[in-house]
């Protein structure tokens, strides 16, 4: 039996909230475990509400960040996974079909919060954003891109100077602050807000 | 000015890091000092813009894992496919071996399940040359070979007939003749008589047809 398949799922949500290296092989064995199954029932749901099944795939991955976000945040109490993944991207879905069709349901199954609700305006707009956010981190430099990206993954000090082959913990800290700091005043220098 | 001090307090401050006291005096210099409120704001955007970044490559990271399941989903798909065509052989061979297990059942039942008729002409004794010796028009040999004559050309009365006039005389023939009487009842489609008959052959534990008599009993009762 592969090792991965011992580990349960409230061992692997701890390894998440744990951050760091050890978070990032943990989401990828959830998301690996019950994949199909929430793509399955789903995509049923999605045909059974005669909607668009083509994008079901995105739905389920958007379902999965709310998830590990929700995950993060404590706002998850135990229970199934793959069911809450389920009961997420069908409140996606049910939420983009009110937006499209105008739809009302009455009593959504799965509350979503506002800001994950789905539109094509939003989608286009989220685009937009995300090229400028690339182009913006893309000034202060690949290496500081990482460094900022690894620490806010919860990865240790540590464990940035050895990812990005930094003489010591010390050194990690004093060159993440440095890369914030480059960050944060072309932040300020261009007036951003997200 | 963003100093190393007041990123790692706006750090602390935006992730809960800092204790009752400390984020009060730090909500207060907020207040007092806009450089720093403009800095917050500031370091806030950048922790935005970075968390959208981690989304944006995790998006990518599911999608490369999405190929892989889909793929592997695939080759399943395909071994299935095989293994349909294995399993339609599978299927074709079992109802083939039940068809012929159901055909050999109904023929070993329709065999046990042998018209009286036939079962009578089936288990009829006929004389052989040794047995048959002399004969004359009315000799109990005779007699016998015309009842075996009319038995086979279904004149079962006749065969009565002639087996019970070989019945009348004390000869060697008396008890092949009484098995072949009840014989003749039951080919005549009395039953009822024919069972009497062997019956009573079953019982004589010196009658040379005891044997077939209850041979032919057990037939007809598993008939019934």
């Amino acid at each position: 039996m592969n090792a991965e398949q011992n580990i349960g799922d409230s061992q692997l949500l701890n390894q998440i909230r744990q951050g760091g290296n050890v978070a990032e092989g943990a989401i990828e064995i959830l998301y690996t475990r019950y994949r199909n199954e929430v793509l399955f029932n789903v995509e049923k749901m999605i045909r059974y509400r005669r909607g668009r099944t083509e994008d079901t795939r995105d739905l389920v991955q958007d379902a999965y960040i709310i998830l590990l976000r929700k995950v993060r945040s404590e706002n998850y109490e135990e229970g199934s996974i793959r069911n809450f993944w389920i009961g997420i991207a069908k409140g996606l879905f049910k939420n983009k079909q009110k937006k499209d069709y105008r739809v009302t349901f009455v009593g959504d199954p799965m509350k979503i919060d506002e800001e994950d609700l789905w539109t094509p305006e939003l989608e286009m707009e989220q685009n937009q954003r995300m090229e400028f956010l690339e182009k913006l981190l893309s000034e202060v430099g690949d290496k500081c891109k990482m460094i900022l990206k690894l620490a806010m993954r919860g990865y240790s000090m540590k464990e940035i100077a050895g990812k990005m082959e930094l003489a010591s913990e010390g050194m990690a800290r004093k060159t993440k602050y440095q890369c914030k700091k480059k960050l944060v005043e072309l932040v300020k220098e261009l007036n951003i807000e997200i | 000015m963003y100093t190393e001090q007041l990123h790692d307090k706006i750090d602390a401050y935006l992730t809960g890091k800092l204790s009752a006291d400390e984020r009060a005096s730090f909500e207060q210099m907020i207040r007092e000092d806009p450089g720093v409120k403009v800095y917050l704001e500031a370091h806030k955007t950048a922790d935005a813009a970075l968390a959208l970044s981690i989304e944006h490559d995790l998006r990518k990271k599911l999608s490369r894992i999405d190929e892989d399941l889909d793929r592997i989903r695939d080759q399943q798909g395909t071994g299935k496919k095989r293994n349909k065509g294995y399993q339609i052989w599978r299927f074709a061979a079992v109802a083939a071996s039940l068809f012929i297990a159901l055909a050999l059942v109904i023929h070993f039942w329709t065999m046990s399940q042998v018209a009286p008729e036939m079962l009578a002409t089936k288990n009829l004794v006929i004389l052989d040359d040794q047995t048959r010796g002399e004969q004359t028009a009315d000799s109990p040999f005779q007699l016998m070979e015309n009842a075996a004559t009319a038995f086979r050309a279904n004149k079962y009365a006749n065969a009565i007939a002639l087996y019970q006039a070989v019945m009348e005389g004390d000869n060697l023939l008396y008890e092949p003749a009484e098995f072949n009487l009840a014989l003749a009842f039951l080919a005549k489609g009395d039953a009822s008589e024919a069972s009497n008959r062997l019956e009573a052959i079953a019982r004589n534990s010196d009658h040379q047809y005891q044997q077939e008599a209850i041979r032919i009993l057990k037939k007809l009762e598993k008939q019934r």
